[in-house]
């Protein structure tokens, strides 16, 4: 499924699929910014803040009914790091056409809700609504201090910030409780023009709609950005072998173990795809060395599995484990790491490893907000390779570039959550 | 005993599927689609509540069995597991266990006679001894500990708790560290026995295969057994009101996270009648706590909720309940103002324009969940299960009328139906539960 590509404006690009396969089209707009100190909290709280209300739908309540005429279309705000970058946007999945009444169904309506979104928040004297930014403000500082609720998700996070320490990687897009203090309505306001004015649009349609109507609809509605693009540099290096090391205590039953591994393969590399083939013999698949190792042969955990960051280069190991088990599951997942490292890789691992990337690529086809993960995603680093050639890559991974992929990876850090809990603790 | 093929057709969605009856006595549904993707499930109608052998509860089987059943049945005889088949074959494996059923799974692009000649067999051939027995032990062990440390779970639980007195639901499905350490080979193979009959499953594939390649498939790897009867069911004496009122439990949470549970014993036998109140609920959650509600609005407005307030109700053949979960700083605020508003919608009456377009909604999220094969075997699952038909549902929001939602609103919100689950963080906590 690779898309039609269509110049929006001077520098945006649709990527359309167009198909009948699915009753529902999906349609996103994407973008990235350099992932900054004082720009990331700022890109996080701001869509919130327009999605309380627009000039047509000036309070949640209306918003939210005119998304539910709509028959029950849902509008998503992306906001996540890709690289050094944070890229942002807007998703939304609507009914198709043939069950709205035919003709170009709910895109129009979609599209220009999307772009009221964008371009037209509620205002106050030319300012974003004071009471919708404090509000949103507070619940910006609630999930900030909830990310204790998910301890492993808190685990990660800390080693992720030991990991690539004084890179923006690092930063957390939510940030502190006093720097959201700090924002202003006028601050906000100022910041989305000056957003509007950095945004390089990426489109993905999927749907049954044809790519020259759905730019059309959308050079209408979005021609004012007409940033030029630029891609955001990201720091990718190898680790540093002698791992930096931190600890922290919480009143729970497991101790939540991560290790951060650093690479200097990205996803624009030529060894990227052997790298994501080493990730998935590691970790990333129930055929994978610390499942059938550290969780089966070992039954030392429940969770130990793997995840990549390819537009970064880095990988994190975790896992849940009994407090006092924390040495030998960290030897355990080092000793894996060792042997992938050493090419200790089975015939039959290999063809797992293999099986399973082609399983999981070609089966995106089904699914359009992972497709479009894949294609905006590498937009946004200036790469486009089609998912067809990606697989093609990874189908011809050799053991020569396992070997070479392996030889450029080591870890960093390696961040244990101890919990305090005993099992009486827990039995109030 | 050659069964004849029945199709069902939806016009609606242009979409169709066969049962058929297969000569083992396990019930087949093949659903065609032109996906890239195949999704097939091959599930038992036994869950954690299924806590005994028979149907007075005498022969008690310790809790979170059916979950450990799960785990286990990957291992094979040879010593091989079965994921690791999966895995040569280029299929995601996976499996989980709810409050009624347990249902093993995969998903593939190609070599798709090899992922289902794998999973009817490795279902169907049981192997425990001793020493795999603990060694899972370990692992489920550490699953039920990262469950506690999850303090959605507890509150999850501490509301079914809260709900019900005696009715196995308010277990949580792992059972617990203790639970699990009385599980033996026996036990497994017991329950195993009991609850693994062909006729008390189904197996269920979605995706771009034919009704004929999966029977044949079914005939080559299934035993020729005769249908056994079904395997006993527990029926439970519950009182339509909560056990308890208030559960409040420390955990690590930033502020209050709450879970208002409203038990519903009112569960018709009717499998149509069942399908149309789970619609009827469906719609009137939309109607009272979505966010194009009047009262999740006020209560947002007023500081009192989040973002992350939503409503779910559940309905089975034997326990019903409807749940309304999010963060506050004062949760029984938000208790007074749910029941606050829906007595007053009880003297006032629904809106229409409301009605229509919640009905709208649901109806637009049904044709929707079309387009993905896991969605479909999932939901055509839960709908077999419950000896119903998933194009029924089209139909019967269709025919929904305000006066059936409005008696729901009368019906299934007694003040004494509620509870109140709690988890605060550790330093707010003065008191235990009340009754």
């Amino acid at each position: 499924m690779t898309p039609v590509r269509i110049p929006i404006g001077r520098h945006g690009v649709l990527l359309a699929i167009p198909t009948d396969r699915f009753k529902s089209e999906y349609l996103s707009l994407s973008f990235s910014v350099p992932l900054g100190e004082h720009t990331a909290q700022m890109n996080t709280l701001l869509p919130a803040v327009m999605r309380r209300g627009t000039v047509h739908y000036p309070d949640q309540l209306t918003l939210n009914r005119h998304l539910d005429d709509l028959y029950s279309t849902a509008i998503s705000v992306r906001n996540q790091r890709a690289g050094d970058a944070q890229m942002m946007g807007l998703a939304a999945d609507f009914l198709g056409a043939r069950f709205v009444g035919g003709g170009d169904g709910l895109l129009p309506a979609v599209i220009g809700t999307m772009a009221e979104l964008l371009f037209s928040p509620v205002l106050e004297s030319d300012t974003l609504r004071a009471d919708y930014v404090e509000s949103e403000k507070g619940h910006l500082k609630d999930a900030i201090r909830a990310a204790i609720n998910n301890p492993r998700g808190f685990a990660l996070a800390r080693c992720r910030e030991l990991t690539c320490k004084n890179e923006p990687y690092a930063l957390s897009l939510s940030g502190t409780e006093q720097s959201a203090d700090a924002i202003t309505a006028k601050a906000l306001t100022e910041h989305h023009k000056w957003l509007l004015t950095q945004i390089t649009p990426t489109y993905f349609y999927v749907g049954n709609t044809a790519p020259s109507r759905v730019a059309e609809l959308l050079e209408q509605a979005f021609s004012v950005l007409d940033c030029a693009p630029s891609c955001v540099s990201t720091v990718a290096r190898i680790g540093s072998s002698a791992p930096i090391r931190a600890e922290s205590e919480m009143p729970l039953c497991q101790g939540k173990l991560v290790i951060g591994f650093r690479t200097d393969v990205t996803v624009s590399h030529p060894l990227a795809p052997a790298m994501l083939m080493l990730n998935e013999i590691f970790g990333a698949s129930p055929a994978s060395k610390l499942f059938l190792n550290v969780r089966e042969r070992e039954s030392l955990c429940y969770q130990c599995g793997t995840s990549l960051d390819l537009y970064k280069g880095v990988i994190f190991a975790s896992t849940g484990i009994k407090v006092e088990n924390r040495a030998r599951a960290e030897a355990a997942i080092l000793r894996e790491f060792e042997a992938l490292t050493r090419g200790e890789i089975s015939d039959t691992e290999l063809f797992a490893a293999r099986r399973s990337l082609e399983y999981s690529y070609r089966q995106t086809a089904d699914n359009p907000a992972v497709l479009a993960n894949y294609y905006t995603g590498r937009a946004q680093v200036g790469n486009t390779e089609s998912l067809d050639d990606w697989c093609a890559r990874i189908a011809a991974v050799t053991r020569a570039q396992l070997a070479e992929a392996a030889a450029r990876i080591a870890p960093e850090a390696i961040y244990f959550l101890k919990g305090m809990l005993t099992q009486e603790d827990t039995e109030e | 005993m050659k069964q004849e093929a029945k199709l069902f057709r939806s016009e609606l969605l242009g979409e169709s599927y066969t049962k058929y009856v297969h000569a083992s006595g396990l019930p087949i549904y093949v659903f065609p689609k032109k996906m890239t993707g195949t999704y097939a499930l091959f599930a038992t109608n036994f869950g954690s509540v299924d806590n005994a052998l028979d149907a007075r509860g005498r022969k008690r089987l310790p809790d979170g069995i059916a979950h450990f059943l799960e785990h286990k049945l990957f291992t094979n005889e040879d010593g091989s597991d079965s994921f690791e088949h999966f895995s040569a074959y280029g299929a995601d494996a996976n499996a989980y266990t709810s409050h009624t059923r347990t249902v093993y799974l995969f998903s593939c692009t190609d070599r798709f006679a090899d992922s289902l000649r794998e999973l009817l067999t490795f279902v169907t051939h049981p192997h425990f001894t001793p020493e795999s027995v603990a060694r899972e032990q370990g692992i489920i062990g550490e699953e039920i500990r990262m469950c506690l440390d999850n303090p959605y779970d507890r509150c999850y639980y501490n509301m079914l708790a809260g709900l019900y007195r005696s009715h196995p639901v308010r277990v949580d499905v792992c059972g617990s560290v203790e639970s699990i350490a009385t599980i033996t080979d026996k036990t497994l193979y017991e329950a195993y026995r009991t609850f693994y009959q062909l006729s008390n499953m189904a197996l269920v594939v979605c995706g771009d295969v034919s009704v004929e390649s999966v029977i044949a498939l079914a005939d080559e790897c299934l035993p020729r057994v005769t249908p056994a009867p079904l395997p006993p069911r527990r029926t439970y004496c519950e009182k339509s009101a909560a056990h308890r009122r208030f559960v409040k439990a420390t955990g690590q949470v930033a502020k209050p996270i709450f879970s208002i549970g409203v038990k519903d014993t009112d569960i018709p036998s009717d499998p149509r009648e069942r399908a149309k109140k789970d619609a009827g609920m469906a719609i009137l959650s939309e109607m009272l706590f979505s966010e194009s509600g009047v009262l999740y609005n006020r209560l947002f407005d007023a500081g009192l909720i989040s973002h992350e307030f939503s409503a779910d109700y559940a309905l089975t053949r034997d326990f019903g309940f409807l749940q309304i979960s999010g963060e506050s700083d004062d949760p029984r605020a938000v208790l007074r103002a749910v029941q606050r508003e829906i007595a007053a919608l009880q003297k006032s009456g629904l809106s229409r324009a409301d009605f229509e377009r919640c009905r709208r909604v649901e109806f637009a999220e049904y044709i929707k969940s079309f387009d993905s094969t896991e969605e479909i075997a999932n939901t055509l699952l839960a709908f077999v299960f419950d000896d119903a038909q998933i194009f029924d549902w089209a139909d019967i929001v269709r025919d929904m009328e305000l006066s059936y939602v409005e008696e729901l609103l009368h019906r299934c919100f007694d003040p004494s139906y509620y509870t109140l689950s709690v988890v605060e963080p550790a330093e707010r906590v003065q008191e235990g539960e009340t009754k």
